[in-house]
């Protein structure tokens, strides 16, 4: 098992609001991470992962909070990272980082089959967005609520 | 090139086209014992269920193009759709206006994506001048019609209340039922129907109510008991699967279980049958009928059949046939005609074309509705569909969306984030947000117009050497005044009444829309899919392309059949009026053959 797993998916559960146990389920928090391994190559996910263990270490839930809202988005270098792993759980897709992101960490510009494409890296991705398990309905297409289960409240 | 017969084989019907119209005249000739050979300009990919569930695969991981009708069919240049999502556009738009409506060119046609709503139109939508000094009568009625419109919902299998349709004034004999029930209407709807049960506003000096009314779709429901026989037909991958619609909220552009009709269920039923007299030849574009210059009768069709789907070769065929049926949408069948040089002295071929301006409406609910759940449409307001209000403006209806605000939920996620919402806030703020998203869609009546119309022109031709559809279209303002009615006067009726947070927003226009200006208001309008006119049936040569019988008047032998031949669109979609004016022609080309 990736040693960083832990660390990945607890700050999952800080940017998420889901409990580990709901990402779990999802089946897709290995993929999630790999892809982001993938598109940060080995240095700047080593950093990645340093940056997010001192959140992490704040044993009070508000100041994780804090340090995520002062410290981890406002990074011109993580900030935009942070924000498309919201995008990847909330809506199963990985949006392209922008140019100056790139110039700032010299990484290249991804090709048409890299992990840093704008693209839907699995149907599972689609499948197990949080938008809307968030919004007690689901994916259209997928997880079907069953024979008139839209004429009451959602389970 | 002049193609010579492809085999010895001459077909009593050949049919062009295999959607709807065309499945349901393909289905009910050969059971009548004629040979009939059903042309099919697509591929026939989505009656393989390997082939099928590639499609769903393709919706799951296409991302932003994912909202597009056709974006999970494979594009084709061979035989292109519009809108489809490779880049090429199909149609060539002359304006003033867009024709913003698409359709899909492959077997099992337009229903592989349709909503399923199946409104019959209303007995006064056929008499439109005589009651309101408006377009063109029809040459027959709504009586006329009627028994057509039963064999049409038993054959598609619609479920709907008989009730709730013959307050709004649709006529049904005494005991019809349709097929099975009406779908359970949503918690959307249920908000509606409570907030809006004594609402109404004013047109004109007369009060009108909003009246929530549940809709007819052809979509696998609970069978009604007073409906002896009916069992509902599942998917044709396995019948089992279906039976129910069980809400997998993507009707558009794909239901997953195929629970919602498509014409493949039609045409799989008539092959079914032992010693089946239907054949089905896809990737095949007829490009041309062939017409006896002496006798004037069609004698055969001229098509291109390429073997790779995409690819600009293929080999130039001719089938011959003793009746002729262009069942190819309203667009197709026009196209398919001007390029034949069909006869036509009334000038009206191509012209008349229609759809319902569209115009979406959108609000917060005051509490929780939990859209995005269910197919998307159980109910309208549907009490504006007529009035005298009609002599002035437009009659319209308002779909009660079931998937809360279009471009969902990318634009709540994006908006979050650019406010630096992360965690437990972002999820609760997102669930606030999308549950009570509400969202209507004003469906709005078009006349015709001569000047709106589909012309060819040789210099646009796609890959294969087949003609484009060149469109001329407009709204005038008796569809845009009807627009301003729903916009001032219907929706902040609805919006005081139920409480909700008005955020239509029209400064902006999204892809698929295009800005209007009406009396000193801009709004967005974008079409519904719903292809009218271009062969209108008539009383005679001299102002219409076919006859009552849906039968070209030169050409004796030619049937011109599906909405194509309507003459006006009411507020109906048009799919079940079409259904129902086929089988009539399948009817009386079966009679033409006793007699």
């Amino acid at each position: 098992m990736n040693p960083k797993r832990h660390t990945f998916l607890e700050f999952c559960v800080e940017i998420t609001g889901y409990p580990s146990v709901v990402l779990e389920g999802t089946g897709v928090v290995d993929l999630n991470q790999q892809l982001l391994e993938d598109v940060l190559g080995s240095t700047l996910i080593a950093k990645f992962y340093l940056l997010i263990e001192t959140v992490l270490a704040l044993s009070d839930a508000s100041e994780r909070e804090k340090r995520i809202r002062e410290t981890v988005l406002p990074s011109p270098l993580f900030g935009p990272v942070v924000t498309n792993l919201i995008r990847l759980w909330y809506l199963g897709y990985w949006r392209e980082l922008p140019d100056d992101w790139r110039q700032m960490t010299s990484r290249p510009k991804p090709g048409p089959t890299d992990a840093g494409r704008t693209h839907v890296p699995s149907e599972l991705s689609y499948i197990e967005q949080l938008s809307y398990r968030t919004a007690r309905a689901h994916p259209p297409g997928a997880k079907p609520t069953g024979f008139g289960s839209w004429s009451r409240q959602p389970l | 090139m002049q193609a010579e017969s492809d085999d010895q084989k001459k077909f009593d019907v050949i049919i062009v086209g295999g959607g709807v119209c065309g499945a349901l005249a393909a289905k009910k000739i050969s059971a009548a014992g004629k040979s009939v050979l059903l042309l099919e300009a697509g591929t026939k990919e989505a009656m393989d269920p390997g082939q099928y569930d590639s499609f769903i695969s393709r919706y799951y991981t296409m991302g932003a193009t994912r909202g597009s009708p056709n974006g999970p069919y494979p594009p084709n240049n061979s035989a292109l759709s519009p809108n489809d999502s490779n880049q090429d556009p199909y149609f060539v738009q002359v304006g003033p206006q867009q024709f913003l409506s698409d359709y899909l060119r492959m077997l099992g046609g337009t229903t592989l994506h349709w909503q399923g709503t199946s409104l019959r139109m209303l007995p006064v939508d056929f008499e439109m001048q005589t009651a309101y000094g408006r377009g063109t009568n029809w040459p027959i009625t709504y009586d006329h019609l009627e028994r057509f419109y039963r064999e049409a919902e038993w054959e598609i299998g619609i479920c709907a209340n008989v009730e709730e349709q013959a307050n709004l004034g649709v006529r049904f004999p005494p005991d019809y039922v349709y097929p099975m029930e009406k779908m359970p209407q949503s918690l959307v709807d249920q908000f509606f129907m409570r907030k809006l049960d004594h609402a109404e506003v004013d047109l004109f000096g007369k009060p009108y109510p909003l009246k929530v009314v549940s809709m007819p779709v052809a979509r696998n429901a609970t069978p009604n008991l007073r409906a002896t026989g009916y069992t509902p037909v599942g998917s044709t991958a396995d019948e089992s699967v279906g039976q129910r619609c069980q809400g997998n909220s993507s009707c558009s552009p794909l239901c997953p279980v195929q629970a919602k009709y498509n014409a493949l269920k039609t045409l799989a039923a008539a092959l079914k049958t032992k010693d089946t007299h239907l054949e089905i030849r896809s990737q095949c574009v007829a490009s041309k009928l062939r017409v006896n210059a002496c006798s004037g009768r069609v004698t055969g069709v001229e098509y291109k059949e390429y073997s790779v789907r995409g690819k600009a070769e293929y080999t130039a065929k001719f089938v011959e046939g003793k009746v002729v049926v262009l069942a190819a949408n309203a667009i197709e069948n026009a196209v398919l005609m001007l390029a034949s040089g069909v006869v036509d002295d009334s000038g009206q071929l191509g012209r008349n074309l229609m759809d319902h301006p569209f115009v979406v409406l959108r609000g917060l609910a005051p509490e929780p509705v939990y859209p995005f759940r269910g197919p998307d449409i159980t109910s309208g307001v549907e009490s504006l569909r007529d009035g005298r209000f009609r002599e002035k403006h437009a009659a319209f209806r308002a779909g009660i969306s079931n998937w809360g605000w279009v471009g969902e939920p990318t634009g709540s996620v994006e908006s979050l984030i650019g406010r630096s919402q992360f965690g437990k806030a972002f999820r609760e703020q997102l669930c606030d947000r999308m549950s009570r998203m509400v969202r209507l869609g004003v469906m709005i009546e078009q006349l015709p117009d001569a000047d709106n119309r589909v012309t060819i022109d040789p210099a646009r031709t796609d890959i294969l050497g087949n003609y484009l559809p060149v469109l001329n279209y407009k709204y005038d303002d008796y569809s845009l005044d009807a627009a301003v009615a729903a916009i001032r006067t219907v929706w902040p009726t609805i919006v005081k009444h139920a409480g909700i947070e008005d955020t239509t927003d029209f400064s902006s226009v999204p892809g698929g829309s295009q800005s209007v200006f009406q009396q000193g208001l801009r709004f967005n309008v974008t079409g519904s899919g719903h292809l009218v006119g271009t062969h209108r049936m008539g009383h005679s040569a001299d102002s219409s392309v076919v006859d009552t019988e849906l039968r070209s008047w030169a050409h004796g032998n030619l049937y011109v059949i599906g909405s194509g031949s309507m003459v006006t669109i009411g507020t109906s979609n048009p799919t079940l009026t079409a259904a129902a004016l086929s089988l009539r022609a399948a009817e009386n080309i079966l009679k033409t053959w006793r007699e």
